[in-house]
């Protein structure tokens, strides 16, 4: 392990007091030298490898709603036995009221993957309100809503977002279909699709569509906190998801069953995320830091503590569990991932080691994470080092307070920053990029551009594919590249802003060079444009840090995963839950009253 | 208001910007959208001229005697040319105390205010003195020319605005007449009461100078009150509320983003779904 890989001075202030906080001066170092390098961290593979962690939005969401006992209240869901219907939810987040509706629609006869091209035409639509809207506002959004015609829908600034979703109907349909028999569906047969019914279709909130902007809302709202407008809609799907299933098979059947709480609560909502994930990751390189700062920061403080019987009884519980999951768990496609088969057994192993009477021992938990390193593979390692971080939650939690102000980072140029300045920036923090030979065409054979068939965004090739002009941003070596080359041209003393007046396209990568300076971990060491490049590794980085489990890519570019699998259910949440409630156990049939007709 | 700075990057792009360009450009479309409204009204009006920002015949800029710069604009537009007046203006306010730097033959005056915002954003105080070129449509919330006096005031941005004869434009001159740009200052002031070409001027001063300290707290004299603007609040309300915009500049905005979207091609389609390729 290199020492001190991010120096002292650049861990960003806020964290810097809380490692104070914590530990003594001595202890703050063996942290420090623990934090893995950029070189080894800021590769596409590595960061694919990575698990949702106790950091993870949905997760910091989660415990926030259960700490707050947030109140979610079903005060109507109608609908017919096609699942054609209205509903109406009030809830109270914290203290601040809101609203929302959800509109379900009949199946048309069309899975449907989540795919901007779906337009409107989802299976459900709902739509989140600030504050308590009264009926007539709330009939205005339903009837918006059942334009059902994107180009026509358009709210007003009332509304946070809009939460389309899916059904995956093979699920959706036997879970109907067992309660409606009057009995309980088959959770193995739920856990062979990662458990879900309604899949997530795209938040739309953020100023689209004429939603709120996120700076619209009052400091202290909740939804100021990033995603977290996004996640607790997706919450709320996975709440109508329950609702739905047991109104159409009450309105198939007014004797069904309903959905026992112990298969609700194994219920997630489902997610696929394509090629844009990458293009969001180049754009908000300060977000990439801020995730990783706290991750690594939270996996050092532990990995530097000494192990102790009830931690490492604790380690060992929560491998087995996250073990037992795993293996209850099936994925489509197994091609482009670690199997969780797998990866079930490693961590089973791993449990063995820390059991009482297992020849291995360990002083610190970074012998542990040191010892998975070297037996298993890095989705393996990845695994345990997100579990690692549950060992301390009192530090990830003081930690993760960062991350809405990592991730707000003005965007500007310092155009009094000289040439040489600039140059000394590029040296320091851009040499892998600088150094890569770009002469191949293979080194650069794709660009990206939005699709006008589908709204997202796809990968072309030079020379082949139209409208390279427009690409997306992704690539930051180039950017690096170009910047060095015109600043060799340049004397040394001459400030930036005299270049900016000779190249005025260079605002975007000056401006990257001088603002991410400082900032551990903001660039991802890896050339999109490669023509081995695969973008399933970045999407899986950043979904997990959304907090999506069992991400599995269904190919090189598109990766499927659930939210929320096992979040106590509004019932729990407002009477005090149980925070601890990730990798569920699969419920068992026998165990659940009622479970056969 | 975030929905226009997201759609609007692409938009300039769509328009004939270079991404580093419309990087920067998106938000002083949404900031002029926001407090006068017609700003995607202006870019569509002003669409091949901006289509040639491309082309290497390029801006031009040359150090005065007095240390302010002077730049061409080539007949560019604003929400291109005029951020350079203001890294100019900035990098000598932030090096050397003060800046000074003034641009003719540009178009697209309606993007003044939002300029002004860029160098507050800076942390700067200062001034910039207009007078937009003939053709130029302006909303009514911007004159044909004047003054826009600018700075921060605890954390929030103060402007003030007015006609370059009325009697604080005096006080102003008066303020930066004991600095290296007074002179400059005051041509420029007096450039503005007449008709002609249209150009623009922006002097700042950095933190703690004694000149943008007088400048600020000339917005604190009682007389100064209808001059006062309240862009900030426009802006924060822009984003609670929305921005009130016409359907048809709308659907401008999205029509000039949906220039940058390509069919998907075979080969593309090939790639996506299952398989390795």
């Amino acid at each position: 392990m290199e020492m001190n890989a991010v120096p002292p001075s650049e861990l960003p202030p806020f964290l810097r007091d809380i490692l104070r906080a914590f530990l003594g001066e001595n202890e703050q170092l063996a942290v420090l030298a623990r934090l893995r390098p950029a070189d080894e961290l800021m590769t596409a593979p590595r960061l694919g490898a990575m698990k949702a962690t106790r950091l993870s939005f949905a997760n910091v969401l989660a415990r926030r709603m259960i700490e707050e006992r947030w109140s979610i209240s079903r005060e109507r869901l109608t609908c017919d036995e096609e699942g054609d219907g209205y509903g109406v939810y009030r809830i109270d987040a914290g203290g601040y009221p809101l609203t929302y509706i959800a509109r379900c629609f009949r199946w048309d006869g069309i899975e449907k993957i989540g795919r901007r091209s779906d337009g409107a035409g989802r299976d459900m639509f709902g739509a989140i309100f600030l504050g308590t809207p009264d009926e007539a506002r709330i009939a205005e959004e339903f009837a918006i809503i059942n334009l059902r015609d994107a180009a026509l829908m358009r709210t007003r600034s009332d509304v946070t977002g809009w939460t389309p979703a899916n059904r995956s109907v093979r699920y959706f349909d036997h879970v109907v279909d067992a309660l409606t028999a009057g009995h309980q569906p088959d959770p193995s047969f739920l856990g062979s699709g990662t458990g879900y019914i309604l899949r997530n279709g795209g938040y739309l909130g953020s100023g689209r569509q004429g939603s709120l902007s996120l700076d619209g809302l009052s400091e202290k709202h909740p939804f100021r906190h990033p995603f977290f407008g996004d996640l607790f809609g997706l919450f709320l799907i996975r709440q109508v998801s329950i609702d739905l299933v047991n109104g159409v098979a009450c309105a198939r059947n007014p004797n069904a069953a309903r959905l026992s709480p112990e298969i609700a609560r194994y219920i997630g909502v489902g997610n696929s995320s394509g090629q844009g994930m990458c293009v969001a990751l180049q754009r908000w390189p300060e977000w990439v830091s801020t995730w990783l700062c706290v991750r690594e920061l939270s996996l050092a403080y532990a990995t530097s503590r000494p192990t102790h019987r009830s931690t490492s009884s604790r380690m060992r519980s929560l491998l087995e569990r996250v073990s037992n999951y795993l293996g209850s768990i099936e994925l489509q496609c197994e091609d482009y991932a670690i199997p969780p088969s797998a990866l079930a057994r490693n961590l089973e192993t791993a449990a063995a080691w820390l059991a009482p009477g297992s020849s291995k021992s360990f002083v610190t938990w970074g012998e542990f994470a040191d010892e998975v390193v070297s037996t298993f593979d890095p989705e393996t390692s990845e695994q345990v080092n997100s579990l690692l971080i549950e060992l301390y939650p009192d530090f990830a939690d003081a930690v993760a307070e960062y991350l809405p102000i990592g991730m707000r980072r003005e965007r500007d140029v310092a155009p009094e920053m000289t040439v040489s300045e600039v140059q000394a920036l590029l040296r320091r923090n851009y040499s892998w990029a600088l150094r890569l030979d770009q002469r191949q065409s293979k080194v650069r054979q794709h660009f990206w551009y939005h699709s006008i068939d589908n709204g997202e965004q796809r990968r072309g090739e030079r020379i082949i594919d139209p409208h390279e002009e427009f690409e997306s941003f992704i690539d930051h070596i180039g950017l690096a590249q170009r910047l060095a080359c015109v600043l060799a041209t340049y004397e040394g003393g001459t400030p930036v802003a005299e270049v900016l007046v000779e190249h005025p396209e260079l605002y975007y990568g000056l401006a990257r060079v001088q603002y991410l300076a400082g900032l551990p971990y903001a660039e991802i060491r890896d050339n999109l444009l490669h023509r081995d490049f695969l973008p399933a590794h970045l999407i899986r980085f950043f979904v997990s840090v959304l907090g999506i489990e069992c991400t599995s890519p269904l190919s090189i570019r598109y990766v499927r995963g659930v939210f929320f699998q096992g979040i106590p259910l509004p019932e729990e949440l407002v009477r005090g839950a149980n925070a601890d409630w990730r990798f569920p156990a699969q419920p068992s049939l026998s165990d659940i009253d009622g479970a056969v007709a | 208001m975030s929905e226009i700075v997201r759609v609007g990057g692409w938009a300039l792009r769509g328009a004939g910007l270079s991404f580093g360009v419309a990087e920067r450009g998106s938000r002083l479309l949404a900031f002029t959208e926001a407090v006068h409204g017609g700003a995607v009204r202006d870019v569509c009006a002003h669409g091949p001229i901006i289509a040639r920002s491309t082309l290497p015949e390029g801006i031009t800029h040359a150090r005065r005697t007095d240390g302010g710069w002077d730049l061409d604009g080539g007949g560019r537009h604003l929400v291109e040319a005029g951020p350079l007046l203001a890294d100019l203006a900035t990098s000598d306010a932030r090096r050397r105390g003060q800046g000074h730097a003034r641009l003719s033959h540009v178009v697209g005056f309606i993007f003044v205010t939002a300029l002004a915002d860029l160098l507050v954003q800076r942390r700067l105080t200062g001034l910039c003195v207009y007078r937009a070129d003939e053709k130029s449509r302006l909303p009514p919330s911007v004159s044909r020319s004047g003054w826009i006096l600018f700075g921060q005031r605890g954390n929030r941005s103060v402007f003030a605005t007015g006609a370059a004869n009325d009697p604080l434009a005096r006080q102003i001159e008066e303020i930066l007449g004991e600095t290296t740009f007074g002179p400059a200052v005051s041509s420029e002031l007096s450039k503005a009461s007449s008709s002609g070409e249209g150009y623009l001027a922006a002097v700042a001063f950095g933190a703690r100078n004694e000149t943008g300290n007088s400048l600020l707290s000339l917005l604190n004299r009682p007389e100064v009150g209808s001059a006062l603007r309240d862009y900030a609040g426009q802006v924060a309300a822009s984003y609670r509320d929305g921005v009130s915009m016409e359907s048809q500049d709308l659907q401008d905005l999205y029509d000039l983003e949906m220039r940058t979207w390509a069919p998907t091609s075979e080969r593309s389609r090939s790639q996506a779904g299952y398989g390795k390729f």
